[in-house]
């Protein structure tokens, strides 16, 4: 059963993770600014706390297996008729 | 040029995925690279071909959603010739690997670089022949270790930016896995331009090459492939860098970017001489 | 009705055929077949391409194929031992395509303006691993000519390589021909949904550029073209369901000529240049009343079994002369089981065997098995 892609959003940014192609390499772990990238006891990647996240993109352009996906999405304040 | 905020998937053929190749492997790094850059181009599927060969970097084909065939080993090129040649509206590119296109492979790549056909090709350099378990490459370093090298190569590597450019390919690029901006700005470049392009991308193994050449894992191979290599200004290396200096860098980036008469365009031009009418396609 | 040269009509027929894409590389007997697709392509409109070596020639005419072209190679044994590997590539990924082997004295270099027909098993089985492939031969300039409609036709039927064996002989020889009507099979791409599977039973050479984006791999693969998990079984039930087909078919697919053959009690099997010489041996043993007969058979592979049984049922013996040391006649021996003595006459030497030649050895056959003619009852 292919897990399903996980979002973690934060205002209008969303990062996307599909957990099914990580392989455990490391690359994004090594390589976020924030260090909010670890792998779990399955060797695949968990996003600890998107609160730190900044949006960089490192995880997506360093990742051989196309795990990350940053978009740009509807924020809930906005949504809702509020200002960003 | 590479939005992190841009979703690939449109260009991937996700059944395929996740790829056969290793954690860490830089294939899919490059693999990533060309889909960013049909992205930028916002090429149609339908116009796309992917011809590679056999070995890791031959697997390449399968992941992306277009045309693709994956051929026999070393001869990708002359199968993308006929394609190119009968179809000049699909955009061909053909992924190789050291073997496809240094070793078994090379003298299609000289001649498909000689005649100048409009077609992309991409070569994944990890100096090893990694899919049949870690024999040496041509492109293999001098004193490099591998299976069929355990004491240290004693073949000088070959050079494929100096092959390509001396069979008279027109945009003849370096790059390597760790240059994320430049990697698919040349690949880009490479498929837009008309003529033969070869971008050749360093790209790590650290299931064989760094295992035995002790490099570490794929970070530790990234920064390796970044330290080795020297950004060209423009053509040669830059005035205050010289070629002793060079020694045991590579130049990287784009070394030829010019414009000759195109095969395909120089053939329709034959066949409207001999009152051929009808284009070949 | 007009002289033409082997070679020649092989070029005038595959531009009769629709074939728009020609690669090859230079080799003596089949040279002039390149020389001629170089100018006539340009002038209809097709490709032609001299590329680097015989690989990168067929290679290029099964990337054509994918393109949309019907395609065509030509070479002799050197550069058809060089073609094998992508060969079986056009086997596993079911590509149309025709491949013309003039054959000349081998092995390696051999006899480069000698004639042969030392391809006979190579044709069948040179590329490794399993497959099928058809293969046709002729023994006359307008033979030649049919011939290479008939391999581009059934290279589309079936979507498969077609080997058209020739000789040294047969490529340079000047024949007078008036050229036959030959039916040519166009190819019809369908309109194909998303439940398309490229490579299913009976489906349709679809090229790239119709909306499928088709995965053509030289891996085992199955019905849709990926090489998944279980790839192996999907590759034997194909080949066995081409095989089928093949079988199905055989009457359609085999060509042959027949001389006297009802009331024959030594029957001359032979094939391509050999069968020339054969037909005037048979005139000449049936004036001396010997009952000879000639099957000449033009569809060398799939082998055709039930041609042969039949055309031999009433035989006392069977005499296969060939330019070589019997590569055909061990596949007569096999298919006829016993049933009648095959003596197989065989010759690499780069020379023809004669009419005389020939019908000596049938009358030598004949004493050996007491077949009346020379003493009767």
């Amino acid at each position: 059963m292919k897990e399903p892609t996980l979002h973690f959003q934060q205002g209008n940014r969303q990062l996307s993770v599909q957990r099914d192609w990580c392989k455990g390499c490391n690359l994004c772990v090594e390589n976020c600014p924030s260090h909010i990238l670890s792998l779990d006891d399955g060797e695949r990647i968990v996003v600890e706390d998107i609160s730190r996240c900044i949006f960089c993109g490192i995880c997506a352009v360093r990742c051989p297996d196309f795990v990350f996906t940053l978009e740009r999405v509807a924020s809930p304040a906005l949504a809702m008729g509020g200002t960003a | 040029m590479t939005k992190p905020g841009v979703d690939l998937l449109p260009y991937l053929r996700e059944e395929m995925l996740p790829t056969v190749w290793c954690p860490g492997c830089g294939h899919g790094i490059i693999a990533r690279g060309i889909a960013t850059a049909l992205m930028s181009l916002g090429l149609d599927k339908d116009q796309v071909a992917f011809v590679g060969g056999i070995g890791c970097s031959g697997r390449a084909p399968f992941y992306f959603d277009a045309h693709s065939m994956h051929t026999t080993h070393g001869r990708a090129l002359a199968f993308a010739t006929g394609l190119k040649m009968v179809n000049p509206g699909l955009t061909v590119i053909v992924p190789m690997g050291d073997g496809d296109s240094m070793a078994i492979g090379g003298n299609h790549l000289i001649h498909a670089a000689r005649r100048n056909i409009d077609i992309t090709a991409i070569v994944f350099n990890n100096s090893i022949y990694g899919m049949t378990g870690g024999q040496a490459a041509p492109t293999s370093p001098l004193e490099s270790r591998s299976t069929t090298s355990p004491m240290g190569s004693i073949e000088p590597a070959f050079d494929t930016v100096e092959l390509a450019l001396a069979a008279g390919a027109t945009y003849v690029a370096r790059t390597t896995t760790f240059d994320f901006q430049e990697m698919p700005q040349l690949i880009a470049g490479a498929i837009r331009h008309h003529g033969f392009s070869l971008v050749e991308v360093l790209s790590q193994c650290p299931t064989y090459y760094g295992r035995l050449n002790k490099l570490g894992e794929a970070p530790d191979m990234l920064l390796y492939e970044r330290d080795r290599t020297k950004l060209l200004e423009a053509f040669g290396p830059p005035p205050e860098i010289t070629r002793e200096e060079m020694v045991g860098q590579l130049p990287i980036g784009l070394f030829r970017n010019e414009e000759r008469p195109e095969y395909v365009d120089q053939y329709h031009g034959l066949v409207a001489r001999a009152g051929g009418g009808k284009n070949a396609s | 009705m007009r002289l033409v040269q082997g070679n020649e009509a092989v070029a005038l027929a595959a531009v009769k055929a629709g074939c728009n894409f020609y690669s090859g590389y230079p080799i003596t007997p089949a040279t002039e077949i390149m020389e001629m697709m170089a100018r006539q392509m340009p002038k209809t409109g097709g490709v032609f391409i001299q590329m680097e070596d015989e690989i990168g020639s067929i290679a290029a005419a099964i990337g054509a194929a994918w393109g949309g072209a019907k395609a065509m190679t030509a070479t002799s044994g050197p550069g058809f031992s060089l073609m094998q590997e992508n060969i079986g590539y056009a086997c596993m990924t079911q590509t149309p395509v025709v491949v013309v082997d003039s054959q000349r004295g081998g092995p390696s270099t051999g006899l480069p303006t000698l004639p042969a027909q030392g391809e006979v098993m190579q044709a069948r089985y040179g590329t490794h691993g399993d497959h099928e492939v058809i293969v046709l031969t002729a023994s006359s300039v307008v033979e030649a000519y049919r011939m290479t409609i008939e391999a581009f036709n059934l290279s589309e039927t079936y979507r498969l390589p077609v080997i058209l064996l020739l000789d040294a002989v047969l490529s340079h020889m000047r024949e007078n021909v008036e050229f036959p009507d030959v039916p040519v099979r166009e190819r019809q791409v369908p309109v194909i949904d998303e439940h398309f599977l490229p490579f299913g039973p009976d489906a349709p050479f679809v090229p790239f550029g119709s909306g499928h984006h088709t995965v053509v791999t030289g891996m085992s693969h199955d019905e849709t073209g990926l090489p998944k998990a279980l790839a192996g079984q999907a590759v034997q039930r194909m080949l066995k369901g081409l095989q089928e087909r093949l079988r199905h078919d055989a009457r359609e697919i085999t060509f042959y000529h027949e001389v006297a053959l009802d009331d024959a009690e030594i029957v001359l099997l032979t094939y391509g240049i050999t069968a020339r010489a054969a037909r005037e041996a048979v005139q000449a043993l049936r004036q001396e009343g010997v009952r000879a007969g000639l099957l000449d058979v033009q569809t060398l592979w799939p082998f055709p079994d039930s041609l042969v049984i039949e055309k031999t049922k009433d035989a006392k013996a069977v005499l296969v002369p060939e330019l070589n040391l019997g590569q055909y006649a061990m596949a007569v021996r096999a298919s006829l089981a016993g049933r009648c003595p095959v003596e197989s006459l065989g010759r690499c030497d780069g020379e023809l065997f004669t009419p005389e030649a020939l019908a000596d050895a049938a009358k030598q056959l004949a004493r050996s098995v007491q077949i009346g003619g020379v003493a009767h009852d």
